[in-house]
Protein backbone atom coordinates (compact mmCIF):
# COMPACT_ATOMS: atom_id res chain seq x y z
CA UNK A 1 0.00 0.00 0.00
CA UNK A 2 1.10 3.56 -0.71
CA UNK A 3 1.17 6.57 1.66
CA UNK A 4 -2.22 7.59 0.39
CA UNK A 5 -4.83 9.32 2.95
CA UNK A 6 -8.72 8.34 1.70
CA UNK A 7 -10.68 11.40 2.78
CA UNK A 8 -13.89 11.13 4.57
CA UNK A 9 -15.66 11.94 0.77
CA UNK A 10 -13.81 9.24 -0.60
CA UNK A 11 -15.19 7.14 2.29
CA UNK A 12 -18.79 8.28 2.15
CA UNK A 13 -19.32 8.11 -1.78
CA UNK A 14 -17.60 4.25 -1.79
CA UNK A 15 -20.11 3.16 0.85
CA UNK A 16 -23.23 4.95 -0.71
CA UNK A 17 -22.20 3.58 -4.27
CA UNK A 18 -21.42 -0.32 -2.61
CA UNK A 19 -24.77 0.30 -0.82
CA UNK A 20 -26.93 1.24 -3.70
CA UNK A 21 -26.14 -1.69 -5.75
CA UNK A 22 -26.80 -4.44 -2.79
CA UNK A 23 -30.07 -5.62 -2.41
CA UNK A 24 -30.80 -6.35 1.43
CA UNK A 25 -29.27 -4.46 4.12
CA UNK A 26 -25.27 -4.98 4.33
CA UNK A 27 -23.85 -6.75 7.05
CA UNK A 28 -20.29 -6.47 8.92
CA UNK A 29 -19.07 -8.57 6.58
CA UNK A 30 -20.36 -6.62 3.33
CA UNK A 31 -18.46 -3.40 5.18
CA UNK A 32 -15.59 -5.11 5.81
CA UNK A 33 -15.27 -6.18 2.30
CA UNK A 34 -16.54 -2.87 0.96
CA UNK A 35 -13.18 -1.25 3.14
CA UNK A 36 -10.80 -3.29 1.45
CA UNK A 37 -12.07 -3.02 -1.59
CA UNK A 38 -11.81 0.85 -1.76
CA UNK A 39 -8.58 0.34 -0.04
CA UNK A 40 -6.96 -2.37 -2.81
CA UNK A 41 -8.80 0.50 -5.58
CA UNK A 42 -6.88 3.38 -4.44
CA UNK A 43 -3.42 1.26 -3.18
CA UNK A 44 -3.71 3.04 0.35
CA UNK A 45 -5.53 1.71 3.67
CA UNK A 46 -4.48 4.92 5.65
CA UNK A 47 -7.25 7.34 7.48
CA UNK A 48 -6.32 10.06 10.20
CA UNK A 49 -9.05 10.68 13.35
CA UNK A 50 -10.68 13.05 11.91
CA UNK A 51 -11.67 11.36 9.26
CA UNK A 52 -12.84 8.26 11.37
CA UNK A 53 -14.88 11.22 13.58
CA UNK A 54 -16.61 12.76 10.34
CA UNK A 55 -17.67 9.32 8.88
CA UNK A 56 -19.20 8.45 12.15
CA UNK A 57 -20.72 11.72 12.53
CA UNK A 58 -22.76 11.22 9.69
CA UNK A 59 -24.21 8.14 10.68
CA UNK A 60 -28.19 8.19 11.55
CA UNK A 61 -29.07 5.20 13.60
CA UNK A 62 -27.12 2.76 16.00
CA UNK A 63 -27.08 -0.12 13.42
CA UNK A 64 -25.74 2.40 10.90
CA UNK A 65 -23.35 3.60 13.51
CA UNK A 66 -21.37 -0.15 14.11
CA UNK A 67 -21.69 -0.86 10.48
CA UNK A 68 -19.68 2.33 10.15
CA UNK A 69 -17.56 1.19 12.81
CA UNK A 70 -16.21 -2.20 11.00
CA UNK A 71 -15.74 -0.47 7.84
CA UNK A 72 -13.78 2.41 9.94
CA UNK A 73 -11.66 -0.53 11.51
CA UNK A 74 -10.04 -1.86 7.89
CA UNK A 75 -8.30 0.88 7.30
CA UNK A 76 -5.37 2.26 9.20
CA UNK A 77 -5.54 5.18 11.54
CA UNK A 78 -1.96 6.50 10.80
CA UNK A 79 -1.63 8.66 13.46
CA UNK A 80 -3.39 6.47 16.12
CA UNK A 81 -5.53 9.29 17.80
CA UNK A 82 -2.50 11.42 18.67
CA UNK A 83 -2.71 15.00 17.02
CA UNK A 84 0.05 16.83 18.37
CA UNK A 85 0.64 20.87 18.65
CA UNK A 86 2.44 20.66 15.76
CA UNK A 87 -0.31 19.60 13.41
CA UNK A 88 -3.04 22.20 15.22
CA UNK A 89 -0.33 24.95 14.12
CA UNK A 90 -0.53 23.73 10.47
CA UNK A 91 -4.33 23.78 10.90
CA UNK A 92 -4.59 27.43 12.26
CA UNK A 93 -2.06 27.97 9.42
CA UNK A 94 -4.37 26.57 7.02
CA UNK A 95 -7.23 28.13 8.01
CA UNK A 96 -5.53 31.70 7.70
CA UNK A 97 -5.14 31.25 3.99
CA UNK A 98 -8.04 32.81 2.01
CA UNK A 99 -8.72 31.60 -1.21
CA UNK A 100 -8.98 34.00 -4.18
CA UNK A 101 -13.39 33.51 -4.07
CA UNK A 102 -13.16 33.95 -0.39
CA UNK A 103 -14.13 30.60 0.19
CA UNK A 104 -14.81 29.33 4.24
CA UNK A 105 -12.34 26.86 5.04
CA UNK A 106 -13.25 23.70 6.75
CA UNK A 107 -11.66 22.34 9.91
CA UNK A 108 -11.79 18.69 8.95
CA UNK A 109 -10.49 19.67 5.69
CA UNK A 110 -7.81 21.67 7.37
CA UNK A 111 -6.91 19.46 10.20
CA UNK A 112 -6.80 16.13 7.58
CA UNK A 113 -4.13 17.80 5.86
CA UNK A 114 -1.89 19.27 8.81
CA UNK A 115 -1.71 15.50 9.79
CA UNK A 116 -0.90 14.15 6.70
CA UNK A 117 1.59 16.84 5.65
CA UNK A 118 3.07 15.39 9.58
CA UNK A 119 2.79 11.87 8.50
CA UNK A 120 4.56 12.04 4.91
CA UNK A 121 1.06 11.21 3.02
CA UNK A 122 -0.82 12.67 0.36
CA UNK A 123 -4.56 12.77 0.30
CA UNK A 124 -6.78 11.47 -2.56
CA UNK A 125 -10.29 13.52 -2.33
CA UNK A 126 -12.91 13.82 -4.65
CA UNK A 127 -13.63 17.99 -4.67
CA UNK A 128 -10.85 20.52 -3.90
CA UNK A 129 -12.72 21.40 -1.27
CA UNK A 130 -9.53 23.19 0.82
CA UNK A 131 -8.10 26.51 -0.08
CA UNK A 132 -5.42 27.16 -2.68
CA UNK B 1 1.74 -13.20 -5.03
CA UNK B 2 3.84 -10.16 -6.05
CA UNK B 3 2.05 -6.48 -6.67
CA UNK B 4 4.23 -3.72 -7.87
CA UNK B 5 3.22 -0.21 -8.06
CA UNK B 6 4.91 2.32 -10.46
CA UNK B 7 2.86 5.57 -8.91
CA UNK B 8 3.27 9.28 -9.84
CA UNK B 9 1.12 11.49 -8.46
CA UNK B 10 0.57 15.38 -8.40
CA UNK B 11 -0.46 17.77 -5.31
CA UNK B 12 -2.50 20.84 -4.96
CA UNK B 13 0.58 22.69 -3.89
CA UNK B 14 1.70 21.38 -7.48
CA UNK B 15 4.55 19.04 -6.19
CA UNK B 16 4.65 15.71 -8.17
CA UNK B 17 5.86 12.49 -6.48
CA UNK B 18 7.24 9.74 -8.69
CA UNK B 19 8.16 5.85 -6.78
CA UNK B 20 7.67 2.03 -7.40
CA UNK B 21 6.64 0.24 -4.28
CA UNK B 22 6.94 -3.48 -4.37
CA UNK B 23 4.84 -5.29 -1.79
CA UNK B 24 5.29 -2.19 0.72
CA UNK B 25 8.83 -1.53 0.46
CA UNK B 26 9.45 1.45 -2.21
CA UNK B 27 12.26 3.94 -3.83
CA UNK B 28 10.32 7.57 -4.80
CA UNK B 29 11.31 11.24 -5.39
CA UNK B 30 9.79 14.37 -5.07
CA UNK B 31 9.86 17.59 -7.15
CA UNK B 32 8.78 21.01 -7.10
CA UNK B 33 5.84 21.90 -4.64
CA UNK B 34 5.15 25.34 -3.44
CA UNK B 35 6.19 26.44 0.07
CA UNK B 36 2.38 26.46 0.82
CA UNK B 37 2.18 22.93 1.30
CA UNK B 38 -1.35 21.11 0.42
CA UNK B 39 -1.03 17.24 0.23
CA UNK B 40 -4.45 16.60 -1.74
CA UNK B 41 -3.72 14.68 -4.84
CA UNK B 42 -5.21 16.68 -7.77
CA UNK B 43 -4.66 12.64 -9.76
CA UNK B 44 -2.51 10.48 -9.57
CA UNK B 45 -1.58 7.52 -12.51
CA UNK B 46 -0.42 4.17 -11.36
CA UNK B 47 1.14 1.26 -13.33
CA UNK B 48 -0.11 -2.29 -11.35
CA UNK B 49 1.40 -5.09 -11.95
CA UNK B 50 -0.06 -8.36 -9.84
CA UNK B 51 1.26 -12.14 -10.49
CA UNK B 52 3.17 -15.01 -9.27
CA UNK B 53 5.98 -14.55 -11.58
CA UNK B 54 6.87 -10.81 -10.57
CA UNK B 55 10.30 -10.03 -8.61
CA UNK B 56 10.02 -9.08 -5.37
CA UNK B 57 12.80 -6.47 -5.27
CA UNK B 58 12.49 -3.00 -6.30
CA UNK B 59 15.99 -3.50 -8.75
CA UNK B 60 14.48 -6.39 -10.06
CA UNK B 61 10.96 -5.11 -10.02
CA UNK B 62 12.32 -1.27 -12.14
CA UNK B 63 13.97 -3.93 -14.81
CA UNK B 64 10.84 -5.91 -15.13
CA UNK B 65 8.89 -2.87 -16.09
CA UNK B 66 11.66 -1.37 -18.01
CA UNK B 67 11.38 -4.74 -20.24
CA UNK B 68 7.87 -4.49 -20.61
CA UNK B 69 7.99 -1.29 -22.79
CA UNK B 70 6.37 -1.83 -25.64
CA UNK B 71 2.99 -3.56 -23.41
CA UNK B 72 3.44 -0.39 -21.01
CA UNK B 73 3.65 2.20 -23.33
CA UNK B 74 0.49 0.91 -24.90
CA UNK B 75 -1.12 0.38 -21.91
CA UNK B 76 -0.87 4.03 -20.99
CA UNK B 77 -1.68 5.07 -24.11
CA UNK B 78 -4.95 3.25 -24.61
CA UNK B 79 -6.33 4.45 -21.27
CA UNK B 80 -5.05 8.24 -22.87
CA UNK B 81 -7.43 7.08 -25.61
CA UNK B 82 -10.48 6.25 -23.10
CA UNK B 83 -10.10 8.84 -21.41
CA UNK B 84 -10.79 11.58 -24.49
CA UNK B 85 -14.18 9.91 -24.44
CA UNK B 86 -14.58 10.51 -21.09
CA UNK B 87 -15.10 9.44 -17.76
CA UNK B 88 -17.68 7.91 -16.03
CA UNK B 89 -19.61 10.07 -13.23
CA UNK B 90 -21.47 7.81 -11.42
CA UNK B 91 -18.36 5.98 -10.72
CA UNK B 92 -15.83 9.08 -9.64
CA UNK B 93 -13.34 9.75 -11.67
CA UNK B 94 -11.36 6.25 -11.81
CA UNK B 95 -10.14 4.62 -15.00
CA UNK B 96 -8.72 1.64 -15.17
CA UNK B 97 -6.31 -0.52 -18.34
CA UNK B 98 -6.12 -3.83 -18.02
CA UNK B 99 -3.97 -6.11 -19.66
CA UNK B 100 -2.60 -9.45 -19.28
CA UNK B 101 1.07 -9.69 -19.61
CA UNK B 102 1.03 -13.55 -18.80
CA UNK B 103 -1.38 -16.40 -18.18
CA UNK B 104 0.40 -15.41 -14.35
CA UNK B 105 1.03 -11.62 -14.38
CA UNK B 106 -1.83 -8.83 -15.40
CA UNK B 107 -0.69 -5.29 -15.77
CA UNK B 108 -3.43 -1.86 -15.09
CA UNK B 109 -2.79 1.48 -15.88
CA UNK B 110 -5.05 3.25 -13.16
CA UNK B 111 -5.97 6.94 -12.85
CA UNK B 112 -7.70 8.63 -10.70
CA UNK B 113 -8.14 12.37 -10.32
CA UNK B 114 -10.27 15.78 -8.22
CA UNK B 115 -14.12 16.23 -10.10
CA UNK B 116 -12.07 19.48 -11.18
CA UNK B 117 -9.67 17.73 -13.89
CA UNK B 118 -11.42 16.93 -16.52
CA UNK B 119 -10.83 13.91 -18.74
CA UNK B 120 -9.29 15.74 -21.74
CA UNK B 121 -7.19 17.07 -19.11
CA UNK B 122 -6.68 13.55 -17.74
CA UNK B 123 -5.44 11.85 -20.83
CA UNK B 124 -2.99 14.73 -21.74
CA UNK B 125 -1.42 13.81 -18.44
CA UNK B 126 -1.54 10.50 -19.29
CA UNK B 127 0.21 10.91 -22.61
CA UNK B 128 2.45 13.10 -21.30
CA UNK B 129 3.73 10.29 -18.88
CA UNK B 130 3.16 7.81 -21.68
CA UNK B 131 5.94 9.66 -23.39
CA UNK B 132 8.60 10.34 -20.15
CA UNK B 133 8.09 7.26 -18.13
CA UNK B 134 11.21 5.28 -18.64
CA UNK B 135 12.94 8.43 -17.89
CA UNK B 136 10.42 8.82 -14.62
CA UNK B 137 11.30 5.66 -13.92
CA UNK B 138 15.00 5.26 -14.44
CA UNK B 139 15.56 8.47 -11.94
CA UNK B 140 15.24 6.21 -8.95
CA UNK B 141 16.45 5.51 -7.13
CA UNK B 142 19.20 8.14 -7.25
CA UNK B 143 16.78 10.99 -6.61
CA UNK B 144 15.23 9.41 -4.15
CA UNK B 145 14.97 11.46 -1.13
CA UNK B 146 12.36 12.74 1.65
Amino acid sequence: MLKRVLDTCVLVAYWRQRKTSQTGEPTVADVERWARELAAIHQGKAIVTPIHVEFLAGTRDSSEQRLAESYLAEFDTIDKGDIPKQDWDETLRLARRIPPKGKPRDLGDCLIRAIAKRLKHEVITIDAGFPK
Amino acid sequence: MSNIVFFRQARMDGGIRTGIDVDGTGWEYYEGGSDEHDPALVWYLDLRAQGDDLPDNLDDARQWLLDQESLVTATYRKLAERLEVGMDPDVWPLTVENVQTTSRVSLAAVCSCMRRVSARQMSRTVQEIAEHWKEYLTRLPQMQHQ
